[in-house]
């Protein structure tokens, strides 16, 4: 089977579902429709996606269209998160929007727009991990950008648009530092490669990239980290998140928190890779590690001061997002590791939340935490999925979480940087004690006078079940075909150091070291 | 040769400031659609108030009595050393541009010196916004002149205008841009609506000139036409000094004053027409077209430290 | 002057032509005044296409041509008429225009301040205009920023982009056509979306005021 030719496929569908559905009529097209070819596309896109990652997994590298597109173990990881998660808050749209238009917040323009905008959504996030050619990743970011902003003002109140037109002014005026971080690195990789228009592609550049001018290298990589930064939500460039993600309507909330932040970040990631490669780690990890601290301690207090739950699960996703930056600042086999389960982790415990936060809002039509109470009472369902998201997402065992926090702690130690770790771990206790106080103040407790005890319909709950079980799985007993794409993506990231030729055993390795590490210790007392 | 040129040109400026602000008066006038005033008036206002006798104000003193001289004198002294009919300076050091900056602040120093002298309120007010539209202008004055130095490569305004005259001074972007802010800084230092600060007839009636009569206030009155005669001529000499001299032959020299007459005559004619189609700026609001105009000075010397 | 010289004079009128868009008090004489502007941008390409040698410059000269000098202020244009009451999108500047002149040299000497620091055999004989397109970034940069009215903010973003695709022309003059017509085309898309949600602001809103704008935060 020609891989490529699936991958062109993957691109392809959710262009022309877009294209299908922006040129039906609005007002006179029936909504199941536009639901239908949405459901259409984003089924072939998960089964594609997923048959292209199993293939990367089992075998190498996958080239397509002369090199522009390019599939790696580390792309295919993320490959795999849109493939789950696109497809879960696609099918929570459904009942959602249906919803709002039965309320009146949506009309039949306003549907077409969010279906259509969600395709393109997808298209560009799947363009953005896949993509080879380096200026053609920042032409998708931007798409990722304008594609959503449709989707993010969407309603037609004045915070929406507001919210809108925040979004997207600072996104692009931050993208666009990072598009002057690629053309330095072009311009530098033009200048020392024999064929300068190789000089445009990833994989080319990564093996010319001891070559390159090292000051420059290192400005290219500040100013990509500021630019894709500000995409991913890195303090201080974060101020768009948190009116973005709350003013959207529910499910694309959870496709942005889940899956663009960390399309962003695989971006950052590999100019973090030709920057180490270049430089040694040493650079590219303190600038992480900075922006790291600063996005984990400010996003940390504010999720706790929030009174609006999904402006509190957007600084949550700055707060898990910054620590994701820590992992790879801290660097070395567990923090790389750390690292890429802290995306996948994250990724489905967020989606997860916003979708049962948007259950809530379809029960309660309010935002504000303190008029949210008693949902185990009014909703049983979406109570227990609220309570396990909630823990789930404070780093609770037996949750994914849990394993990739663990990781991390266990990173900075072998790292030696134990005051990070203390760093880190007192903003960990501020987000649990946040998220503890949702589950007592808004799960429990007395339900509001007059609400019916009924669940929100059942196609609204299906999606957050499997993210669940998803969730519980990575955390319980993460499959090994899985851990060992991960453990390869880790050595794509630290290719650079001879030491970690890409083997199996990285993860093994590196706690073997570390107990080692402390059996020395103890023999030398 | 030059000496004589120099005081040919000294000469010829005080002579001719009436007779240029006799056109203006002629301008303003028929813009406000009336017949105006003969253009000769201003030598026979002068002539009359020579005549009359002076009255002091009882608490002046030394200063009063210096001031028109004073501020007469310098302004002769500049008119003498510009390169206006050659594309050289005729009296070398008094063409230095740090000469004429500091004998441009001389007068209006004395000026406000004056008018707080003076026992009047009106007078000294008007002596204080003086200060304050020097303040705000001489920056982008200095800028300009300091980027037509480093462009010229010295600081006589002779050289200046040689290189300009032949368009070798570089960086070329950078001599436009200080030709504009130039051209606009000195619109303001002539004090011309919309910046007449210092007189504003309509609030403080004169200003500093009130304290003054007799053929103290002539001299004053001719200093001032002298002031923006010899203002207009910088600009004319730094930025368009085409037609002027290249060599110090009798018969170019006066092709120069010819030129020179009618480049003069032309920016002296654009500054009134502008002068009369605008209102006086309040003087809070001054520092707002200073800032532009210094933006626009410091934009120049950016070129010029870029080297476009 | 042919060659070198000629690309950084035109960079110095880059300059002085985005510093009037900055300035411009309504909208419709910023949009003539951007359009003047990128007619600017197309001459400093095509004059770089000739003294590099390359095709891809000159078909991308054209391209900006017709999506900068056309394309994007008939858009903004027709934007203005859609919204109809010009009033509400004339809001003063927050910093005087008069003193953001200052403002925008000082960041053009910053820029070459900085970029004198980069050592790259390409941009050796264009440094200047490196440092001109650098500081155009910051220019719209600046006009985002001191803009009252959210539309003028979309020259801001405009005068971004310019300075980006500047940027890209000198540093990457080698690059594929498709990249340079990718990054054009989201240049365009971006005014659409833009434009489209400024009407809809205007219209749901009833406000262009950035000041209002502030419903949301922390």
């Amino acid at each position: 089977m020609d891989y490529s030719i699936l991958l062109i496929c993957l691109l392809g569908c959710p262009v022309v579902a877009a294209a299908a559905m922006a040129l039906l009529p609005a007002k006179a097209t029936p909504r199941g429709l536009f639901e239908a070819i949405h459901v259409l596309s984003l089924a072939v896109v998960a089964v594609s996606g997923l048959w292209l990652v199993a293939s990367v997994f089992a075998g190498s590298d996958l080239f397509a269209l002369g090199g522009w597109f390019h599939l790696d173990g580390l792309g295919a990881l993320f490959l795999g998160l849109i493939a789950v998660i696109a497809p879960a808050t696609g099918l929570y749209s459904l009942p959602y929007v249906a919803h709002d238009v039965a309320d009146g917040k949506l009309g039949p323009s306003q549907v077409k727009q969010y279906y259509v905008f969600f395709s393109l959504f997808v298209f560009s996030m799947i363009l953005a991990v896949t993509s080879n050619n380096i200026i053609m990743m920042w032409v998708s970011v931007e798409a990722t950008t304008l594609s959503t902003v449709f989707l993010v003002g969407v309603y037609r109140t004045k915070l929406a648009l507001e919210a809108a037109w925040k979004y997207v002014i600072v996104c692009t005026a931050g993208v666009a530092f990072g598009l002057f971080g690629t053309l330095l690195v072009y311009a530098n990789a033009a200048d020392v490669m024999a064929d300068a228009h190789q000089a445009v592609f990833w994989t080319s550049i990564l093996p010319m990239a001891p070559a390159l001018d090292h000051s420059l290298t290192m400005i290219a990589f500040v100013f990509a980290a500021i630019g894709f930064g500000t995409k991913a939500g890195l303090f201080p460039m974060h101020t768009w998140l948190p009116d973005a993600h709350s003013e959207a309507p529910s499910p694309v909330s959870a496709l942005l928190s889940g899956v663009l932040l960390k399309c962003a970040l695989l971006i950052v990631l590999r100019f973090y890779i030709l920057a180490a490669a270049n430089v040694g780690a040493g650079f590219p990890q303190l600038v992480m590690v900075i922006l790291g601290v600063l996005s984990v301690g400010y996003a940390a207090f504010e999720v706790y001061r929030q009174r609006d739950i999904k402006r509190k699960l957007a600084y949550s996703s700055c707060e898990n997002v910054g620590l994701i930056a820590v992992c790879f600042g801290i660097g070395g086999p567990l923090g790389i590791i750390a690292g890429l389960v802290h995306c996948i982790a994250h990724g489905l415990t967020k989606a997860l939340m916003f979708c049962v936060a948007g259950n809530v809002m379809m029960k309660y039509h309010t935002r504000d935490l303190e008029k949210i109470k008693g949902i185990l009472a009014v909703a049983p369902v979406t109570g227990v999925l609220f309570v396990a998201g909630c823990l789930a997402l404070a780093g609770f065992p037996p949750f994914a979480m849990f394993v990739s926090e663990m990781a991390m702690i266990l990173a900075g130690i072998a790292a030696d940087a134990l005051w990070l770790v203390a760093l880190v771990l007192v903003a960990l206790v501020v987000v649990i004690m946040a998220l503890v106080t949702m589950i007592t103040g808004s799960a429990l407790g007395r339900a509001p006078e007059g609400m019916a005890r009924k669940d929100v319909p059942a196609l609204a709950l299906v999606p957050e079940c499997v993210l669940l079980a998803l969730v519980v799985l990575l955390g319980v007993a993460l499959p090994g075909p899985l851990f060992g794409s991960i453990e390869r993506a880790g050595a794509i990231v630290m290719s650079y150091e001879d030491e970690y030729p890409a083997s199996e055993n990285l993860f093994e390795g590196a706690l073997a070291a570390l107990a080692g590490d402390e059996v020395e210790e103890e023999v030398s007392e | 040769m030059s000496v004589i040129v120099a005081i040919l040109q000294a000469v010829l400026l005080v002579a001719a400031a009436p007779l240029v602000s006799g056109i203006t008066r002629k301008i303003r006038a028929k813009m406000h659609s009336r017949t105006g005033t003969d253009i000769f008036q201003d030598y026979r206002d002068l002539a009359k108030l020579w005549r009359r006798c002076e009255v002091r104000e009882g608490g002046s003193g030394l200063v009063s009595r210096a001031m028109p001289p004073v501020f007469l004198g310098s302004f002769v002294l500049i008119a003498a050393g510009l390169p206006l009919f050659m594309q050289a300076c005729p009296v070398p050091i008094l063409g230095d541009i740090i000469t004429i900056l500091y004998l441009m602040a001389l007068p209006r120093f004395m000026f406000a010196l004056a008018s707080i002298d003076s026992a009047g309120s009106y007078t000294a007010i008007g002596g204080v916004r003086e200060l304050l539209v020097g303040v705000l202008v001489e920056p982008a004055l200095v800028l300009v002149l300091f980027v037509m130095a480093v462009a010229a490569g010295s600081t006589n305004t002779g050289l200046m205008a040689a290189a300009t005259g032949s368009l070798q001074a570089q960086p070329l972007v950078a001599v436009v841009v200080a030709g504009v802010a130039f051209a606009m800084a000195c619109y303001i230092e002539m004090g011309k609506l919309p910046f007449d600060l210092a007189e504003a007839e309509q609030e403080i009636q004169e200003g500093p000139l009130a304290a003054y009569s007799g053929p103290s206030l002539a001299m004053l009155k001719l200093g001032v036409s002298v002031k923006q005669l010899v203002v207009a001529s910088l600009l004319v000499a730094l930025f368009l000094p085409f037609g002027a001299a290249v060599d110090a032959s009798p018969a170019a020299v006066l092709a120069g004053m010819l030129a020179y007459g009618a480049k003069v005559l032309v920016v002296m004619v654009a500054a009134s027409i502008i002068e009369n189609a605008v209102m006086r700026v309040r003087y809070k609001l001054l520092g707002r077209y200073t800032w532009f105009v210094t933006g626009i000075a410091l934009l120049s010397l950016v070129f010029l430290v870029i080297g476009i | 002057m042919f060659g070198y010289p000629l690309v950084n004079v035109l960079g110095a009128c880059l300059i002085i032509t985005s510093m009037l868009v900055v300035l411009a008090r309504t909208g419709r004489a910023a949009a003539w005044l951007y359009s003047l502007q990128s007619l600017v941008l197309v001459a400093v390409l095509a004059s770089l296409g000739a003294v590099t040698g390359s095709v891809e410059l000159f078909t991308w000269s054209a391209t900006a041509f017709a999506t900068k000098v056309v394309l994007v202020p008939a858009i903004l244009l027709f934007t203005l008429k859609k919204i109809g009451d010009d009033a509400r999108t004339d809001l003063p500047p927050k910093l005087n225009p008069m003193k953001s002149v200052a403002l925008v040299a000082v960041e053009v000497f910053v820029c070459f301040v900085a970029v004198s620091g980069i050592d790259l055999p390409t941009a050796a004989e264009v440094r200047p205009t490196l440092a001109v397109s650098l500081a155009h970034f910051f220019i719209g940069l600046t006009c985002i920023v001191i803009q009252r009215s959210i539309f003028k903010q979309i020259f801001g973003y405009c005068l971004m982009e310019n300075g980006s695709h500047v940027t890209l022309a000198l540093l990457a003059p080698q690059a594929p056509e498709l990249v340079e017509i990718g990054v054009a085309t989201d240049a365009i898309f971006a005014v659409i979306i833009l434009a489209v949600l400024v009407w809809r602001m205007a219209r749901y809103a009833r406000t262009l005021d950035a000041d209002d704008l502030c419903e949301l935060k922390g």
